[in-house]
């Protein structure tokens, strides 16, 4: 019988006696050593091996407790070794620069680049197969969108329309709506619940739906059948086309610009209210004279916010009409689309998405002008 | 005297006075049933007002198990007589519904499961340490949440057919990863954050990346739920980008493959297939909307609202 200390002493030795042959191992490069080195390291692991069989009970305990111990040291050096180099490291370069890399990165590359890259090649006839076979052109490329092109004209006048459609149609809507549902109810929940569902759903899904609601014998048609209306060819005519997708993306937004008016309500201060009651006001004035005066910061940041995005509403129009019979629901965005990755006028693609990035920037300057005045 | 005060305390109404009393009760009655008839309609009209935002997503359930002939007949009914479950077992298989489906979990598993190991390290250094850039980078950032994607693409594009990264994973996967909208979310919780608990941790010498690690990532854990959530939802729907940096059906998710079941050369698309397709694309959202409704409902609207 052993004391456990010699079990610890005798199982590092054999373990410094291991790792020493690895660490030559490692060194050595002479093909008839290596093959010797290996030979004496399974050879001391088979010894290693055998002395753990040996053991029993009480000891062996011991030898997986010295084990645990000598791994937890190995592994002690090997964060100090790391720190070591890390603080080294981190001296001459301050962490921060490692963390914002791929912020940096991408704000360069997916950004910055493409931004330069923009408005520079409005003035090329680009070629992106071979880009040096792209020829300098002035502004023929914008003479040409500019000037020439009446359909861009169109896409661009849509734009406009189609976000004061939405802005307009949403927000008269949804400030009806949510003082109408701002309660805590349960069936008030699970009306909210219900309206939201649309807004969780992807504009794929809800174009293709409403593809066939809007079709000439769709459901909508038979409902003002039933009325005795004959409903038009909502996506199909030219007259109807931009408006029926204005109103399926305002369907599709009214549960989340309902829930974010109503938590805006929830926060309203209460005592305005009760000195309102208190003066017996209608719900009329109330609404008229107090909450909307109280709600308009909200209501004005959310219907910009819309506003700007709708420039950029692609998927609605890609499912719903591809631009429309006779380019009647074409937006910027899709002509921008269109003339890049279908047509491959890149020089046109590259106006058009300078003008649209003058129209995002210009909408974003003026709302933030108008914020910071009301602050 | 006494004959008085006692006349005066029995004589408490006249006749008259207990027939506008009465009146008045009736009145009250009346104007209680009506008021709570009035509730009855009011809830009747929210109930109703939800069904047109959840009805077509029936209909569209109950389109996709109908046969083709009664699918084209676009009946408003809802009740299938004979469900066809064919319908998603053809979308499955014959339109490569089960391709992309896979393709659409690759993708957004790797989004959120990637997305952190950069969010949350930029989100932690715009808000708590100071460096040079600093102002430039933030402003490069917002300047690319206003540029739309719309208007960059082309010239990514070229970048990327240079690179080799289009039709590639990792090209699909990387705007995603650093997206403002994460990096917006969780400065705003790191700021939340008391000073005090960086100052104690600072003055004890943690590392930078103990301090963002060990401290404030599990104080902000409700954030990264909420932003669990809706990112899911956002890969999971994400269409432009998709479309527009795949030329493969290798690659494309279920969206893309969505639209292109409306493409058909003559005729018209078999709809009922159609409908069983965007089903499963609908599937997982829905379902887990219906479980946590009220958590997904606060994770979409609620921390938005912080900003404004």
């Amino acid at each position: 019988m052993q004391s456990l200390r010699d079990i610890g002493s005798r199982y590092n030795d054999l373990q410094d006696a291991a790792d020493e042959l690895k660490a030559a191992l490692r060194k050595c490069k002479n093909k008839e050593e290596r093959g010797h080195l290996r030979q004496k390291l399974t050879d001391k692991k088979q010894e290693l091996r055998r002395f753990k069989a040996s053991l029993a009970g009480q000891e062996l305990q011991a030898y997986k407790d010295y084990h645990m111990i000598r791994r937890e040291i190995k592994r002690c050096e090997m964060l100090k070794r790391f720190d070591k180099t890390g603080s080294k490291v981190f001296r001459v370069i301050n962490p921060v620069y490692i963390y914002m890399f791929p912020a940096a990165f991408h704000s360069v590359f997916f950004t910055l680049m493409p931004f330069i890259f923009m408005i520079v090649g409005a003035f090329f006839k680009l070629d992106l197969v071979d880009i040096k076979s792209s020829k300098f052109v002035k502004l023929w490329n914008f003479y040409m969108v500019l000037v020439r092109d009446d359909e861009f004209w169109r896409a661009f006048g849509n734009t406009f329309l189609f976000a004061v459609l939405t802005v307009f149609l949403l927000m008269v809507v949804t400030v009806l709506m949510s003082s109408w549902l701002s309660k805590n109810t349960k069936i008030h929940n699970i009306a909210q619940t219900m309206i939201f569902t649309p807004h969780i759903s992807s504009m794929v899904a809800v174009g293709i739906l409403w593809v066939l609601m809007l079709d000439p014998q769709g459901i909508i048609n038979q409902i003002l059948a039933f009325f005795g209306i004959k409903g038009p060819n909502w996506l199909m005519d030219s007259r109807t086309s931009l408006f029926s997708v204005a109103l399926v993306t305002v369907w599709k937004s009214i549960g989340y610009y309902c829930l974010i008016i109503i938590a805006g309500l929830q926060s309203l201060p209460k005592d305005v209210y009760e000195a309102a009651k208190l003066d017996k006001a209608g719900k009329w004035t109330i609404l008229r004279k107090i909450t909307l005066p109280l709600l308009t910061p909200t209501l004005s940041f959310v219907f910009i916010m819309k506003f700007i995005n709708s420039f950029k509403s692609f998927a609605a129009i890609d499912v719903m009409t591809q631009g429309g019979p006779q380019g009647s629901s074409m937006v910027l965005g899709y002509w921008i689309y269109n003339a890049g990755r279908v047509k491959f006028n890149y020089g046109f693609a590259m106006v058009g998405s300078i003008v649209l990035t003058i129209m995002v920037a210009a909408c974003t300057a003026l709302a933030n002008k108008g914020f910071k005045k009301e602050d | 005297m006494e004959d008085k005060t006692f006349t005066h305390l029995t004589k408490a109404y006249s006749p008259k006075e207990i027939k506008d009393k009465e009146h008045f009760l009736l009145w009250v009655r009346i104007k209680r049933r009506l008021l709570y008839c009035l509730k009855i309609v009011n809830y009747l009209v929210l109930i109703a007002v939800g069904l047109m935002f959840v009805y077509p997503f029936t209909w569209m359930a109950s389109m996709s198990l109908r046969p083709l002939v009664d699918a084209l007949s676009f009946a408003p009914g809802i009740w299938v007589a004979d469900p066809q479950w064919n319908n998603y077992l053809y979308a499955w298989n014959q339109a490569r519904i089960s391709h992309y489906v896979g393709n659409s979990v690759k993708y957004s598993i790797l989004v959120m499961g990637l997305q952190y190991f950069t969010l949350i390290p930029a989100a932690f250094g715009f808000a708590t340490m100071k460096f040079k850039g600093k102002k430039l980078l933030w402003g490069s950032k917002l300047l690319g949440m206003m540029l739309p994607a719309e208007a960059t693409f082309i010239p990514v594009y070229y970048f990327y057919s240079k690179m080799g990264l289009v039709d590639n994973w990792f090209g699909l996967i990387m705007p995603s990863l650093v997206a403002m909208f994460g990096i917006f979310m969780f400065k705003n919780a790191f700021e939340a954050i008391p000073g005090e608990v960086l100052e104690a941790a600072r003055m004890d010498k943690a590392k930078n990346r103990t301090i963002m690690l060990k401290i404030m990532v599990p104080m902000i854990a409700p954030v990264l739920i909420t932003h669990l959530i809706t990112s899911f939802i956002s890969n999971w729907n994400e269409y432009y980008w998709v479309l527009v940096m795949t030329n493969r059906e290798s690659l494309r998710t279920l969206p893309v493959a969505l639209r292109g079941l409306l493409q058909v050369d003559e005729g018209v698309p078999q709809w009922n297939v159609a409908m069983a397709g965007t089903m499963i694309q609908l599937a997982p959202i829905l379902l887990m909307y219906i479980f946590a409704s009220g958590k997904i409902k606060t994770a979409m609207v609620g921390d938005r609202k912080i900003k404004i």
